[in-house]
């Protein structure tokens, strides 16, 4: 496929700016939102690497991840320029646009509670006009040409995925640094474990408490269903309400929530927000009717293990080496290991744990942060309440809830280690591996 | 650079591509002036000082009246001298020249000689090779082998880096000699980390190799070179063992940077600014010219010294550096005594009369000259200040009363250049927002307070409208056929007379007709030898009065600024978000410094406190802090540096000056 595309020439680039100013000025006069920037290689300037840079914005590519995991379909790729565009009026202020996109390119307006993003200047390409950013270089490093794609890109510290990025890498001089008199001091200080960001937590708390309640009532609902009990109408109905009012602070745009469901046929958090409100709306029918050992209980407990399983597949984007799925916190195993300890099922709930305790001290291998006391809780209700399971005589509701505080603590920890792949990271990333 | 105006506001600005030098695109700082224009902080009418230090607004007619008051108080008590005028390069152009008239209309003033930025260099190269002037920047990709010598035009010149990056496509070798690891070397195939202000002495170890190994074009130094038997003799104590013991450059690279200029033609120099700011500097500058004259490597293509183009300067009476010097007599009313490099210490110092008033405009010397501590000191000490700024800088927040400047978009006027040959119109686009006024409005307006006749005001200044401004400017654009402002419109002009390749004539306009490496007014002006020998700088880190401050710092520019200008626009903020100080491993590790921990730098004139980052590649012993940032905003690195001259020039050696860091708990 042919499609104009940016050309970067990493020879010619010395990161100025100019580009950045130069889009702002013309895309952005008054919220001052850069829609372009520039990521440097080894910017700390250790001297057995190079130091070049990256100036990115939108790479408008061939499959765009955003718009493959818009759950409201604002994205759109315009098959004549082929510039993927974001409608401000769909948005709906999830930013998962920007977990997916590996160059980091969709920026959130805090004001408007929408995405925003890099449009190719489509308005000065209809005029025959190239883009703000390419006439602005002064050092002709940014280029704009007719381009087939996908095309073999440079690889130290760019990002590919294999999205078919409208990007051509120019220049071949930057692969290794200049001979410096000044004596190299041996050693790297790039760590190779990521820390947990508790920021990363902070922003994300929101999701933190929809898909831990989500997960539980799932459990519990399912747990119910299966023992011939019921739930408490009141407080499933709650619960649920509470739910779905924790994710809706989440988005930019809380009152387009309904919007959330229209990309269903691509997107996993459509078919998470489709499947999470056909099982509330399932499983509240059948608490305020009794049906609790009908068919609609159990096709209520399929959807919410397809809800629990779309969310865990949310979370896998390419690129997001830490956490991985699965992973200790993911919510289907989570929802089983509750269940098992609900039903008072050893064969359910140790297994799980086991895998649970297996997929936790992998990830503690990789991430920073974990081994404190809150990581020694969590794995001490991991194994308790397995091993009083298998002991017996205990309520179930106790076991379940020292469960609980250990699978909020994963939970938290999860988000805390999230980290999605942009162009700062894989330079980090291949600075590492070079060192 | 083109602009785009919708409905009186700025929405664009592009590359002229009538600029053959800069044709692609407009650097960081042009591109900001859509926000620097229309920034919520840029002054828009007058203010004047409160009691509890602050300001308010006044109106014009208020101001003014203080003004007229204040300054006619001055001048009956203590003569019109005691009031000190002070001018920086902040905006550039023709109708600048009314300030100097409307002092001289005053009865006189004080004001300074010197220049912050480049006269070192300036002058030794006046002195070697009787001008400054270099070839076309577009000349740059002829050469073979380029040396930037101080320079990183990465972030000061950026649009050279256009040429270099050609010149390398067509096969140039690149060479960059400084202590830091700049972005313009990550090009480079060597990097020479040379111990700061040694720069004359590898200079004099190149030469001393290149003679040794006759590598040098005899036919082009009997023909054009002065004093090369004095020079050979001179340099032959310099041997690669010892330059590399003052320079700290290993023999081996010595040695092999001589062979690289012997074997490889052209060779330009490009010099940066910021190296020729020691004390022993103007000889290092020419030191450095005398590479290129013992190989021939001037009036070629390709070849050259690539310092200072003022072919473009064509108003001047007199051509810098010489216009920067005290005049030999004080017949003129306006007292040019007062050192800028000195600016602190030397206002404080002015006797009969002593300075009782200031005005300054263009500048921000409180920022930007050195030694802060004085410099503060000096503007309390006088009674009346009045400053003239888009912003509200560090100096501007010393004055009594402030005005508010035009940008260069809001008067026509005509500006040279510098680097590349071009005459440029600088045209009016927009109206002056608020109540902004022209500095030319402003003095003829106070030149009528002050009883000047109309007929007087009529001679010197513009009638205060476009019309008025651009009947001045055609006057002074008289005297030259090729230019008007009509012509100007059309595009950038190249100044008549201009040399593409500078000194291809072969024309040396020194005494002796020839580059001279033997200057007698070396001796006679500055003092110095006439032989371009090296001696160790002032102040040493580690040594003498400097014993318990180890490190030199270098207050470079960066491409974010125009020395204190555009840092407080959002957009640079962004590239560029807080002042940090650089330091190297070592250095700070035997200090316990993290990368981001507070620091405070620090020796007998000042301390700044600042957070640290660490920079792997910087030469150790050399710390960096960009110059520019305003004290109020956590900068202000001219605490540090000292009211010292350089030994040519009258310039300020800001990078003779030794420091101390220590982490902040």
């Amino acid at each position: 496929v042919t499609q104009r595309s940016f050309v970067l020439d990493l020879d010619r680039c010395t990161g100025c700016g100019a580009c950045v100013i130069a889009c702002t000025n013309e895309n952005s006069p008054t919220n001052g939102i850069a829609w372009r920037s520039i990521a440097t290689y080894n910017r700390k300037r250790f001297p057995d690497a190079p130091v070049f840079h990256f100036s990115l914005a939108c790479n408008h590519c061939l499959e765009p991840a955003c718009m493959e995991g818009c759950p409201a379909a604002a994205y759109t790729k315009d098959p004549g320029t082929g510039a993927v565009l974001i409608d401000r009026d769909r948005c709906i202020g999830c930013r998962y646009c920007s977990w997916v996109c590996p160059y980091d390119a969709p920026r959130f307006d805090a004001v408007g509670g929408v995405m925003e993003k890099c449009t190719f200047c489509d308005h000065r390409l209809a005029e025959g006009a190239e883009p703000a950013c390419v006439i602005a270089c002064p050092v002709e490093a940014l280029g704009f040409e007719a381009v087939e794609l996908p095309t073999a890109v440079w690889r130290d510290g760019f990002p590919d995925t294999g999205l078919g990025p409208a990007l051509k890498i120019a220049g071949t001089r930057r692969h290794s640094p200049p001979e410096m008199t000044s004596a190299p001091r041996p050693g790297r200080l790039i760590k190779k474990r990521r820390s947990l960001s508790w920021r990363a937590f902070r922003n994300e708390w929101s999701l933190w408490g929809f898909s831990s309640i989500m997960t539980f009532l799932v459990a519990w609902f399912t747990a119910a269903t299966a023992s011939g009990g019921r739930v408490s109408m009141l407080a499933f109905t709650a619960a649920g309400v509470l739910a779905l009012m924790v994710s809706a602070l989440h988005l930019g745009r809380p009152a387009r929530s309904w919007r959330g469901i229209l990309n269903w046929r691509r997107s996993w958090i459509s078919r998470e927000a489709l499947f999470v409100t056909m099982f509330l709306a399932a499983a509240c029918a059948v608490t305020a009717l009794g049906g609790q050992r009908s068919v609609t209980a159990w096709a209520a407990v399929t959807m919410g293990f397809a809800a629990l399983f779309a969310m865990d597949m949310v979370y896998r984007v390419p690129g997001t080496t830490v956490p991985a799925v699965p992973h200790s916190a993911m919510a289907t195993l989570t929802a089983g290991y509750c269940l098992g300890l609900l039903l008072g099922a050893p064969a359910l709930a140790v297994p799980a744990a086991i895998a649970k305790l297996g997929l936790y001290l992998v990830r503690r291998e990789r991430l920073e942060g974990i081994g404190g006391l809150l990581s020694s809780i969590r794995v001490v209700c991991l194994i308790a309440p397995s091993a009083l399971l298998v002991v017996g005589g205990w309520p179930p509701w106790l076991l379940v809830g020292m469960a609980a505080i250990g699978e909020l603590i994963d939970r938290v920890e999860f988000y805390a280690g999230l980290e999605f792949l942009t162009p700062e990271i894989q330079i980090q990333r291949d600075l590492a591996h070079r060192g | 650079m083109r602009v785009t105006v919708e409905d009186g506001r700025l929405r664009a600005i592009e590359a002229h591509p009538g600029n053959a030098a800069t044709p692609e695109g407009v650097c960081v700082k042009g591109l900001s002036y859509i926000e620097r224009i229309s920034h919520p902080e840029r002054l828009l009418h007058p203010l004047q000082r409160t009691s509890d230090g602050g300001f308010e607004r006044i109106s014009w007619e208020a101001a003014l009246h203080r003004i007229t008051t204040e300054l006619g108080t001055v001048r009956e008590t203590y003569g019109p001298r005691s009031v000190f005028f002070y001018e920086a390069s902040g905006t550039k152009g023709l109708m600048n020249r009314l300030a100097t008239d409307f002092w001289r209309l005053f009865g006189g003033c004080t004001t300074t000689y010197g220049d912050l930025c480049w006269p070192a260099g300036l002058e030794a190269t006046r002195l070697t090779l009787g001008d400054n002037k270099h070839n076309a920047p577009w000349d740059l990709v002829n050469a073979r082998l380029i040396i930037f010598w101080g320079k990183n035009p990465a972030e000061t010149n950026i649009h050279q880096m256009r040429f270099v990056e050609q010149a390398v496509d067509r096969g140039a070798r690149v060479v960059v000699i400084d202590p830091r690891r700049t972005q313009s070397a990550e090009g480079a195939e060597l990097l020479v980390q040379i111990r700061p202000g040694t720069d004359g002495a590898l200079a004099l170890g190149l030469a001393h190799l290149l003679i040794e190994k006759a590598a040098v074009d005899r036919a082009f130094i009997d023909a054009h070179v002065h004093g090369f038997a004095e020079f050979a003799e001179m340099v032959r104590s310099y041997p690669p063992e010892r330059v590399a013991e003052i320079t700290d450059v290993p023999q081996r690279v010595i040695e092999r940077l001589a062979e690289m200029i012997g074997a490889v033609a052209p060779l330009t120099i490009c010099a940066g600014y910021g190296m020729q700011r020691y004390t022993n500097s103007g000889q290092t500058i020419r030191a450095l010219i005398a590479l290129l004259a013992i190989t021939g490597n001037l009036g070629k293509p390709g070849a050259g010294w690539v310092y200072a183009n003022l072919q473009s300067h064509i108003f001047d009476a007199v051509r810098d550096p010489l216009a920067l010097y005290p005049p030999a007599d004080d017949t003129d009313p306006i007292r040019v005594s007062v050192s800028t490099a000195r600016l602190g210490p030397a206002m404080l110092e002015q006797r009969d009369p002593p300075l009782k008033a200031a005005w300054v405009e263009r500048g921000n010397p409180v920022t930007q000259n050195p030694q802060t501590g004085a410099v503060i000191e000096a503007f309390r000490a006088l009674d009346f200040r009045v400053v003239v700024d888009q912003f509200l800088t560090d100096t501007a927040r010393e004055a009594d009363i402030v005005l508010p400047a035009k940008s260069i978009f809001e008067q026509t006027d005509v500006i040279n250049a510098y680097w590349h040959p071009y005459i440029q119109i600088k045209d009016k686009v927009i109206e002056p927002p608020g109540e902004v006024r022209p500095e030319s409005e402003i003095y003829r307006d106070l030149a009528g307070r002050f009883g000047v006749s109309e007929s007087a005001l009529n001679k010197f200044f513009p009638v205060s409208n476009d019309e008025g401004v651009e009947a001045w400017l055609e006057a002074k654009l008289a005297p030259y056929p090729g230019l008007s402002l009509e012509r100007l419109r059309e595009g950038p002009v190249p100044a008549p007379g201009t040399q593409e390749v500078a000194w291809s004539d072969l024309v040396f306009p020194t005494p002796s007709g020839r580059i001279e490496l033997v200057c007698d007014e070396a001796r006679e002006r500055w003092g110095g030898d006439p032989l371009p020998v090296f001696f160790d700088h002032e102040e040493r880190p580690g040594r003498g009065d400097a014993a318990d401050f180890p490190l030199q710092i270098l207050t470079p520019n960066t491409k974010n600024r125009i020395h204190s200008q555009f840092g407080n626009l959002p957009s640079i903020r962004a590239l560029d978000p807080k002042p940090l100080v650089q330091l190297s491993p070592p250095d700070a590790d035997a200090r316990r410094i993290a990368d981001g921990d507070r620091v405070r730098i620090f020796n007998a004139r000042g301390s700044v406190e600042i957070e640290a980052a660490i920079d792997h590649s910087l030469r150790p012993g050399c710390v960096v802090v960009h110059n520019g940032w305003w004290l109020s905003e956590g900068g202000g690195i001219n605490r540090l540096s000292a009211a010292r001259e350089t030994d040519m020039g009258h310039g300020a050696a800001f990078h003779d000056n030794a420091v101390e860091v220590e982490r902040l708990a």
